[in-house]
């Protein structure tokens, strides 16, 4: 099936379908053209990726370049405002 | 010049880690630096774009968690402490370095969001595929090249993973304007995976 206006119109709530935030009348007809509309079903997919991608970007993030790391302990050494005397 | 080798796992306890800091241990300083800086900083760079202004709220953000220390309650976790004191301090620095367009403004979203998206089918491994330092360059770089108002959101959302009510806080925008801004940001990045994946197929 090609994409149509319906499409277009169906695509607009894919996300909140993704987040859990479609109310149940709209989850209902979404999933009922999706059932049809391979092009979607595809679109919806790749959607649901890139959320997946986004949430895994940080799980391990590369370490600090040395010299900003180092700066930064330096100068977290120096503030120590809350150092107890 | 490499500072002495200390023991990370001194402080891998959180509590033992704010006593450490609480009495000025060095050591507690670099386990809190190496063990909550990285994230900080890749937060602050998806953030605002800009490496220099990622180091900016890096070291702003430490400085003001050193200074609140005393008073901190440990309700919530330290990161979690951590990395909202550095997104506030990366918003506050995008509204002062860009006092003329608003994060709330519709205006800069560009007018291209009614075209069907590209039509490709792919399949990535999220939890291996980010570890890929070219494909997490890549959704980077994408972030980076989104207007503020929706790289904002999508960072606010899908990489900090706060809810639609807690980003239409933090912007001070209403929790539509969120779903719209999300919806935008979410296809434009998808649009970029999908150019990646292609040009790397076609590499093979």
């Amino acid at each position: 099936m090609e994409r149509n206006d319906h499409c277009l119109d169906l695509i607009d709530r894919l996300n909140d379908y993704l987040d859990g935030e479609l109310s149940a009348a709209s989850c209902a007809e979404l999933e009922e053209h999706l059932r049809q509309c391979p092009e979607c079903q595809e679109l919806l997919a790749s959607l649901q990726q890139t959320v997946d991608l986004l949430h895994h970007l940080d799980d391990l993030p590369p370490p600090l370049p040395p010299a900003l790391e180092d700066r930064l302990i330096h100068q977290m050494q120096q503030q120590m405002p809350f150092k107890q005397h | 010049m490499p500072g002495p080798i200390i023991d990370l796992s001194l402080y891998d306890d959180e509590q033992a880690l704010l006593a450490g800091l609480r009495r000025g241990d060095p050591d507690a300083c670099t386990c809190f630096v190496k063990r909550f800086a990285p994230l900080v900083y890749a937060r602050a760079l998806h953030l605002l774009g800009d490496a220099d202004d990622a180091e900016n709220v890096l070291q702003t953000t430490f400085i003001k968690a050193c200074a609140a220390l005393p008073e901190y309650t440990g309700a919530g976790s330290l990161s979690s402490w951590l990395y909202r004191i550095a997104s506030n301090e990366g918003l506050m620095l995008l509204r002062q370095k860009r006092p003329q367009v608003a994060l709330d403004a519709v205006g800069e979203l560009a007018p291209d969001e009614t075209a069907l998206p590209h039509k490709t089918t792919w399949a990535i491994d999220p939890a291996r595929n980010v570890l890929d330092g070219e494909l997490r360059r890549e959704i980077a770089q994408a972030i980076a090249e989104l207007p503020d108002a929706l790289r904002t959101v999508i960072v606010l959302r899908d990489i900090e993973q706060l809810s639609t009510e807690e980003t239409a806080e933090r912007l001070g925008i209403s929790p539509g304007a969120v779903k719209v801004r999300l919806h935008r940001a979410r296809l434009r990045l998808r649009e970029a995976l999908a150019r990646y994946v292609e040009a790397s197929s076609s590499d093979r």
